[in-house]
């Protein structure tokens, strides 16, 4: 049996006066791929927002290998290893890959093993090697994703934690970011990915939950979903 | 190549200004070295609040209120009989320190005064930064009207002929110049060192900076004090390069002058500031001075000039003419490289 990386007990958050979440439990165990999946204003958003403290949380608690961080600022949780690719526009577009590279080993932690990550980051892709000295912003949108991904990882992440993606990538793009969440699986890097594409994500996830309404509605193994009557009716349509 | 290109220019066109900057009061006549003098501060000025503002991404319309509270910390501290018969008359007692401690001491507590002021409002994100510093010019010239015992009002007061900067204009300049070449340059290893990368992080994306593992609000007060620091120093020097301190000197005028130089000259670019400060100030206070007597016949002035020329930067030149010329002289290499080969 693994450890538990992030346990996540009766979180309950929202903005203002309106609670968004109400009472989630989920765990992300070591080395696995977990996947949350929900359409648009089910709350995975603000999930990812509470869980890295960027909004604050109104109950419940999140433990990270045993240490209560619900409280802990986004920046000490990424000192911790819990390091988040936020969604949208997930890179610094004034500076160039080498720097935003730099700034992904920002932490302490990650700085000592700066080498060794970016030799591994240049062989998950080849190509950002070539653009080390073009401005981020520049980047084609794979490219920008990719080198997002990439930032994440010279943090040496715990746990990586992905905000959908695949937004806005062409299909075939959104196919190469998959196979790289893939390998990165096969690696043993416990991840947490967030996701509106059903079918590649239950297609590569060890384990999923289904969020809608701010609450877990369904949760199982990537297969058992797949297979769900539930899920199709819900998100694929059939 | 043709950044090594760029970065010859850079230094050759640096050596120049440097050369002219030196032997310029042998060519010029006293009253223009004074004003040039005087323009080697606003440059301190408009650096500095590019740092806050164009670096780290925290709009700051108060900046003139950290010149201010530098001048006069100076000020009362040269003249501290100014607080005898106050509420304050305990202050009265200090002995004045010498006027390069006391210029210090200007930039020492208006840094403090921004440490306050941004641990409050920097703790949020958004438009609350700018708003308050909005409204900080408005309390800090109320303030200086309401204890005009200790202000001096709207007239201010003299600290003295005997605590200039030097006893003659050329003096006063070369001092000016050198305090402004070591502002400028400690402002520039500050932001090319690692803690400029976090500011550059925190303005292109808070959230990201963060996620990445910056204590975001920790280092927008760092560069705030920084910003106030470098603020103050310049209008302490302001104080004993003219001598009078006065609410007409770090009034919202002066803020607008700061924002246009700044803004034509290149936001986040710290050389662009510098041009731009250069060539605004001499602008508003010489070149077009001319333009008053112009304004009976023709309905324009210089302000109505300046904001002409804010207006066509803005559309042709939208990130400053320093980074417009950069570009041009990045062009220019190529085509002689191209003609050399052809031929």
């Amino acid at each position: 049996m693994r450890g538990k990386a992030i346990e996540v007990e009766n979180l309950e958050s929202g903005y203002g006066e309106v609670k968004i979440l109400w009472g989630l439990n989920l765990d992300v165990v070591e080395g696995q791929l977990t996947t949350i999946l929900g359409s648009n204003g089910s709350g995975k958003t603000t999930f990812l927002r509470t869980l890295m403290g960027i909004i604050k949380p109104w109950d419940g608690k999140i433990i990270f290998k045993g240490e209560d961080v619900t409280n802990l600022s986004t920046y000490s949780k990424a000192e911790k290893g819990i390091i988040m690719v936020p969604e949208g526009r997930m890179i610094f577009p004034e500076m160039n890959v080498y720097e935003n590279l730099e700034m992904g080993a920002y932490t302490k932690r990650a700085r000592e093993k700066f080498e060794d990550s970016l030799d591994f980051v240049i062989s998950l892709f080849p190509r950002l090697k070539e653009r080390f000295n073009q401005k981020a912003g520049t980047l084609s949108g794979g490219e920008q994703q990719m080198l997002a991904i990439a930032r994440g990882l010279m943090s040496r992440p715990e746990v990586l934690i992905l905000d959908e993606p695949s937004l806005g990538l062409a299909p075939k793009l959104v196919l190469e970011v998959f196979e790289t969440i893939k390998k990165l699986k096969d690696e043993g890097l416990t991840m947490l990915l967030v996701e509106q594409n059903v079918h590649l994500s239950l297609a590569i996830t060890d384990y999923a939950y289904v969020i809608s309404e701010g609450r877990i509605k369904i949760q199982g193994t990537g297969e058992e979903l797949s297979k769900s009557d539930e899920i199709r009716k819900a998100y694929l349509g059939l | 190549m043709r950044l090594k290109m760029v970065k010859d220019i850079r230094y050759l066109s640096l050596g120049i200004l440097l050369i002219v900057s030196l032997t310029l009061p042998f060519f010029l006549p006293d009253a223009y070295v004074y004003l040039v003098g005087m323009t080697f501060l606003f440059i301190i000025m408009v650096v500095s609040w590019d740092i806050i503002v164009g670096y780290t991404g925290q709009v700051n319309l108060g900046h003139t209120v950290f010149v201010g509270i530098g001048a006069y910390t100076t000020a009362l501290l040269q003249v501290p009989s100014r607080f005898e018969g106050t509420f304050l008359h305990f202050l009265s007692a200090i002995p004045s320190p010498p006027i390069y401690i006391s210029i210090i001491m200007g930039g020492v507590v208006s840094a403090f005064f921004g440490f306050i002021i941004g641990v409050i409002t920097l703790r949020l994100r958004g438009y609350y930064f700018a708003l308050v510093t909005a409204v900080l010019p408005l309390v800090f010239i109320q303030l200086l009207y309401v204890w005009s015992d200790i202000f001096g009002g709207e007239e201010g007061f003299s600290v003295g002929l005997e605590r200039a900067l030097a006893v003659d204009s050329i003096g006063k300049y070369y001092i000016a110049f050198f305090t402004m070449v070591l502002s400028v340059l400690i402002m520039y290893l500050i932001v090319r060192s690692s803690i400029g990368y976090k500011f550059r992080a925190i303005r292109d994306d808070e959230t990201l900076a963060e996620s990445v593992g910056i204590d975001t609000v920790k280092y927008k007060v760092l560069s705030f004090v920084i910003s106030s620091f470098f603020a103050g120093i310049a209008g302490a020097c302001v104080v004993h390069y003219r001598i009078t301190v006065g609410p007409s000197m770090f009034d919202i005028p002066l803020m607008l002058l700061i924002i246009l130089s700044a803004v034509i000259g290149g936001l986040g670019t710290l050389f662009g500031p510098i041009i731009g400060g250069f060539v605004i100030y001499l602008m508003k206070n010489w070149w077009l001075k001319g333009m008053v007597g112009l304004s009976d016949v023709v309905p324009i002035n210089d302000e109505v000039i300046l904001y002409i020329i804010l207006i066509v930067v803005a559309i042709l030149a939208p990130e400053g003419i320093w980074v417009y010329s950069r570009k041009i002289i990045e062009k220019l290499p190529i085509k002689f490289l191209k003609k050399a080969k052809t031929t």
